[in-house]
């Protein structure tokens, strides 16, 4: 598939490349080796100087007031709130998607975050894609929004340092994910985009240089989640990218509105009506570079699916990584790892690619967790309005079941529009949680009260009750926090020991959602190290601690678009101690670690 | 794009021609003086006179896609009790039950991967979601319950695994076989 471009804007891009490799950024920290090469650290070397092994208390973050409940009495109700800090933060660069009217599908899928700590100084940095700002009468581009990194300044405060760090490509972005491809102990970055994607081969030094050209990947569809994952066990790590629709830069300008929204509004055209792109599957060869191997290993994309969203994971835990695609409006797909390189598409019938009607679905966003505590990840997917997000229980061996219903997400998902999810225990009650972010795609639905549907739309949280959702995005979020959402990225960035987000939005800046809710227990965080000192990608932990053990993997990409911190975070409850970690390393390897203390980071390597 | 322009070209040349036939022609005559064969009159009775044919092209598409798709469907059909089959001689068990599986949600589909990415582009512009009552119609033989009903017994058969029994084998055919035959028949 190729997005046919402008010359011009190939021209622009190349001047863009120019001045994006020119600086370098000499203040960036070398990473403390010491403190990665040990089998075993449960002390480490703490992310930011103020942090330590235990949470400190602030009177701004009522969840430092945690108390271990009292077992005679029921829990005190709990008001969990995220404040959007990013203004304060310094993260205040606009995230461009077109146009005010959303002529094109192009202007609606919006762009991603990732958080990783790029320069290694301890602490999770953010990085966010960027996209256009359009002219509409005549249609034309008004600004070329450029890529955005943010270093955590560890005071609460962050700079764009993405000029320095040579990685403000001003492309019409979407996507990223994050992983070692090199082997060289540094994480990497893979931006994809409205034309060729990007490959951030970070240097060490805190810049990057682009090599996605040279290394095989720039991939010049429209490309949309990507993730990385070591598909034959070789050591290395492949890739996996999502194409979305297969049309040209001519036809985004001259796009009309002439499909008809629940007979109220016109609205954009497509996906269905457009030709669909196709996923690509490239092979690392262990020397800096990839090979389309889409049609050797089985993922060839006849469907051409207009996929958006990927996860890969072990799903079945026999020890490789198989690979879920998220397709908009039509059937997702499993690609079962047939544990030699190859794959084969499962999806139709092992309970996963359709909903419980066999429907498809207008699928977004993905990501994978262990809602039930059974040891094994549920999928979860977000879906377009008027639908609800579907949550597919592993019953292991790749077999699914759509539980959505059972579970009330038909009645919490069934209107907002849903892009970024989480699992993730905000709470730290020794469960995964949900967050969703919502943002329809069409602003005409604000012409027509009767649709009763909102361009803006607020996030929604889904609190596990003993297995069993409860909405309460009420008491989360304040009611203002309405913006066309889209990536969500999950870290605790500010490492006092619970889960914060970044939120991306079309035509909005950034939001950083800090967590400030009350806290229901003590948390630890693992850093799973490979052999080169970066993370280990698909590592599995399960974690025994106070009766409850829990289940998370390591994992590139995910969500929408975006990258969580690569790094795990659990919540304990009332436990101050893990009773064991076993940590299934990615090639085979178990590892066991015993009586740990919690509310601290922990670093292991094979 | 070059799709689309090619299309409008062809029908320029068509309707030019035509109108500028019409042009030429005197002023419409009275309804019913108009005799088999005869040139249309005015630009209205040309654009009529082409939808008509338009309308016998779109009516004999539409007869050879419900053909297509029919045999699409026994194609699948047969490949499913095919693999249903060998999966019961005991070779390669497992492998064939999923390749049977695949085939059922081939009918479910109506239509393999290949074949939806042909339709998909055929469809009104839009997402899918649940209210969307055209998308839903899309089939011509399978509706919604057959849809089901087949994909839960793809998951069946896909699920059989190595032990599957011949008593078991032999029912899925049987079921396979009636919801087909049910969907066929009823067209």
């Amino acid at each position: 598939m190729t997005v046919r471009l402008a010359c011009a804007r190939s021209a622009a891009w190349r001047l863009g490349i120019a001045l994006a490799l020119a600086a370098a950024c000499a203040s960036c920290r070398q990473p403390d080796d010491a403190s990665l090469t040990g089998e075993t650290q449960s002390n480490p070397a703490p992310r930011t100087a103020a942090a330590s092994d235990a949470p400190k208390p602030s009177a701004a973050h009522p969840a430092d007031s945690y108390a271990a409940p009292d077992q005679t009495s029921p829990p005190t109700p709990i008001q969990p709130y995220f404040t959007n800090i990013a203004p304060q933060a310094g993260l205040t660069a606009t995230l461009y998607c077109g146009g005010p009217r959303k002529d094109h599908i192009l202007e609606s899928v919006g762009s991603g975050a990732a958080w990783i700590d790029f320069d290694e100084d301890g602490r999770l940095d953010l990085y966010l894609v960027n996209a256009w700002a359009l002219d509409e009468e005549p249609s034309q581009v008004r600004e070329r929004g450029r890529n955005v990194l943010y270093r955590n300044l560890g005071d609460g405060k962050f700079e764009d340092v993405a000029a320095q760090a040579s990685v403000d490509d001003d492309s019409w972005g979407c996507g990223v994910c994050a992983g070692d491809y090199d082997n060289d102990g540094h994480v990497d970055l893979y931006v994809t985009n409205f034309g060729p994607n990007r490959l951030y081969r970070n240097r060490g030094n805190g810049t990057f240089e682009e090599v996605g050209q040279a290394a095989g990947v720039a991939d010049d569809g429209w490309g949309a989640g990507a993730a990385f994952f070591d598909a034959d066990l070789d050591g290395d790590l492949d890739l996996y990218v999502v194409n979305y629709i297969d049309c040209t830069w001519e036809s985004v300008l001259a796009a009309q509105r002439t499909h008809v929204w629940q007979r109220t509004v016109k609205v954009m055209r497509g996906p269905f009506g457009m030709r669909g792109g196709r996923d690509r599957f490239y092979r690392n060869n262990g020397q800096g570079a990839f090979e389309d191997a889409t049609e050797e290993v089985g993922m060839s994309d006849v469907a051409e699916s207009y996929g958006l969203g990927v996860i890969a994971s072990d799903l079945d835990h026999d020890g490789d990584v198989d690979v879920y695609v998220a397709n908009d409006s039509n059937p997702n797909f499993l690609y079962r790892n047939n544990g030699d390189g190859r794959f084969t598409d499962i999806g139709s019938w092992s309970g996963c690619a359709v909903n419980s009607e066999g429907a498809a679905q207008g699928s977004m966003g993905v990501e994978a967790g262990d809602l039930d505590g059974d040891g094994v990840e549920e999928i979860l997917v977000t879906n377009f309005a008027r639908d609800y997000t579907t949550l597919y229980h592993n019953h292991g061996g790749l077999l699914f079941e759509d539980i959505s219903v059972r579970q009330r997400l038909n009645d919490f998902t069934f209107m907002p529009m849903g892009w970024g999810c989480a699992f993730a225990d905000y709470d730290l009650d020794a469960d995964s949680d949900l967050v969703l972010v919502n943002g329809h795609i069409y602003p005409q639905v604000d012409e027509a009260p009767q649709l009763k549907e909102s361009y803006h739309q607020a996030p929604l949280l889904l609190e596990n009750q003993k297995g069993r959702l409860e909405n309460v995005s009420q008491s989360a979020f304040d009611a203002a926090l309405r913006v066309s959402g889209r990536g969500l990225a999950a870290a605790d960035y500010d490492d006092d020991g619970d889960l914060d987000f970044a939120v991306t939005a079309i035509d909005s800046p950034v939001l950083l959602l800090r967590n400030d809710a009350p806290r229901r227990g003590s948390w630890v965080k693992l850093r799973l190290l490979n052999a080169q000192g970066s993370p280990a990608i698909n590592a599995r932990v399960q974690i025994a601690a106070g009766g409850v053990t829990q289940t998370r993997e390591q994992r590139s990409g995910s969500t929408y678009q975006s990258q969580n911190a690569l790094e795990l975070h659990f919540g304990l409850g009332d436990a101050d101690t893990i009773d064991t970690i076993t940590i299934h390393w990615p090639g085979g390897a178990t590892s066991q670690h015993h009586n740990l203390p919690a509310n601290r980071t922990h670093t292991f390597q094979p | 794009m070059k799709r689309c322009t090619a299309a409008i070209v062809t029908w320029m040349a068509l309707l030019g021609p035509a109108l500028a036939l019409a042009d030429d022609q005197p002023k419409a005559k009275p309804e019913g003086q108009k005799k088999a064969g005869q040139l249309p009159t005015s630009p209205s009775d040309v654009f009529a006179e082409l939808y008509e044919h338009l309308a016998d092209s779109i009516i004999e598409i539409r007869a050879t896609e419900d053909n297509l798709v029919k045999g699409l469907l026994v194609n699948y059909h047969a490949a499913a009790q095919r693999h249903l089959g060998q999966a019961g001689r005991g070779n390669e068990r497992v492998m064939h039950l999923e390749a049977a599986a695949t085939e059922i949600t081939n009918i479910a589909n109506e239509g393999d991967k290949r074949v939806q990415a042909v339709r998909q582009r055929l469809k009104e512009a839009g997402h899918y979601h649940q209210e969307d009552a055209e998308t839903q119609e899309d089939y011509m033989f399978i509706d919604s319950k057959e849809k089901k009903e087949l994909i839960a017994l793809a998951q069946k058969v896909g699920r059989m695994g190595e032990d599957a029994a011949p008593a078991d084998l032999k029912a899925v055919a049987n079921e396979l076989r009636n919801v087909f035959t049910k969907a066929i028949g009823r067209e």
